[in-house]
């Protein structure tokens, strides 16, 4: 299996596995969409809130920003407390705001952290007051899933593509028509070799429209499946490079422990 | 109400990028440009933005000062 990395901006990453099975990215795909525990606020004492928004949308707001942080927590399944609550494994921030003017925006970088877990953006916009009006609250925040519910999951969009093939036959006559037909515009005449080329091959979204358009059926689209590019969006909590690194070492795990089992059951 | 913190269908960050559209839009430029600015590629989104209607200033009209209940 040969990983290239295709382009990485602030929040995505794209990699390129060739040579690997479309099952084990998916199982890639699917263990940071739903495995990789981040922390996330699920619990909010609400102690004063004179805001125009009720606790409980107040509450979901405040579990919906992502955190950073919480490495040293433990995950509430395995923590002594037996999944209560408790210093081990949840983290607390406190939220006191009274207005003094109209229109103040409380922003989430207001969230105090009291433990390991803080915002992983300060720009979130979580109620409007006016003057005289009060938030006090402390939330807790604790270790999750993406299989529990979607705030702990670390990516937006998380999303596997083959690799496109266009095969352009010989006797293509450079009469230009799926050139400008092609909806992402991939296609461009060479003119000093005289040919058809792909200009970006992985914005190819495999539509076929070239194929139909073209009057001698000169150009052919397919996709090649031992290739696929795995595109990550993460949503802060952890860095995309973080987040592919512990799938792999998450799946290392699961196959292990599966191994062991099976060598169990036949060895007793 | 307010800025949805992220987007219903994706669960992408997009309220704190809310201010900033407002602020591009308000002054004449094309939403669709602050959006691509923005990085706020997908449609699910986009719509996000270009549906929203901040009802938290008009419930906040309605808001009675404390002192202003005194005094009545």
């Amino acid at each position: 299996m040969d990983v290239e990395v295709l382009g990485s901006t602030n929040d995505q990453l794209s990699v390129i596995f060739r040579g690997a099975q479309p099952t084990f990215v998916n199982a890639i795909r699917r263990i940071i969409m739903a495995e990789i525990p981040i922390p996330a606020i699920e619990k909010v004492y609400v102690a004063e809130n004179t805001s125009v928004l009720y606790d409980e949308i107040l509450a979901h707001r405040l579990g919906m920003i992502p955190m950073r942080g919480g490495e040293t927590l433990v995950p509430p399944d395995q923590c002594n407390c037996g999944g209560k609550g408790c210093g081990f494994c949840e983290s607390v921030l406190t939220l006191e705001v009274e207005a003094k003017e109209d229109n103040v925006v409380v922003y989430s970088g207001r969230l105090k952290a009291e433990g390991s877990v803080f915002p992983a953006n300060n720009d979130i916009p979580i109620v409007k007051l006016n003057s005289g009006q009060k938030i006090a609250l402390v939330a807790h925040a604790r270790l999750g899933r993406g299989k529990e519910h979607a705030k702990w999951q670390p990516v937006s969009a998380c999303v596997i593509k083959y690799e496109p093939v266009v095969s352009i036959q010989a006797d293509c006559d450079l009469c230009g028509i799926c050139v400008e037909r092609c909806p992402r515009k991939i296609l461009e005449i060479n003119e000093n070799e005289k040919k058809l080329a792909v200009r970006s091959i992985w914005d190819c979204s495999l539509c076929k429209v070239c194929e139909e358009v073209c009057p001698k059926s000169a150009i052919k689209v397919s996709y090649n499946d031992k290739t696929s590019r795995l595109t990550i969006e993460t949503t802060g909590s952890k860095s995309n490079e973080e987040l592919l690194i512990s799938a792999f070492d998450f799946l290392i795990k699961k196959c292990e422990s599966l191994k062991n089992s099976i060598g169990g059951a036949t060895n007793g | 109400m307010i800025i949805p913190v992220r987007c219903f269908t994706c669960g992408k960050v997009i309220g704190d990028k809310w201010e900033e559209f407002r602020k591009a839009t308000l002054s004449g430029r094309n939403p669709a440009e602050v959006l691509d600015s923005l990085g706020i590629k997908r449609y699910c989104c986009r719509r996000m933005f270009l549906s929203h209607i901040d009802l938290i200033d008009e419930a906040l009209q309605f808001h009675v000062h404390k002192k202003e209940e005194v005094n009545a």
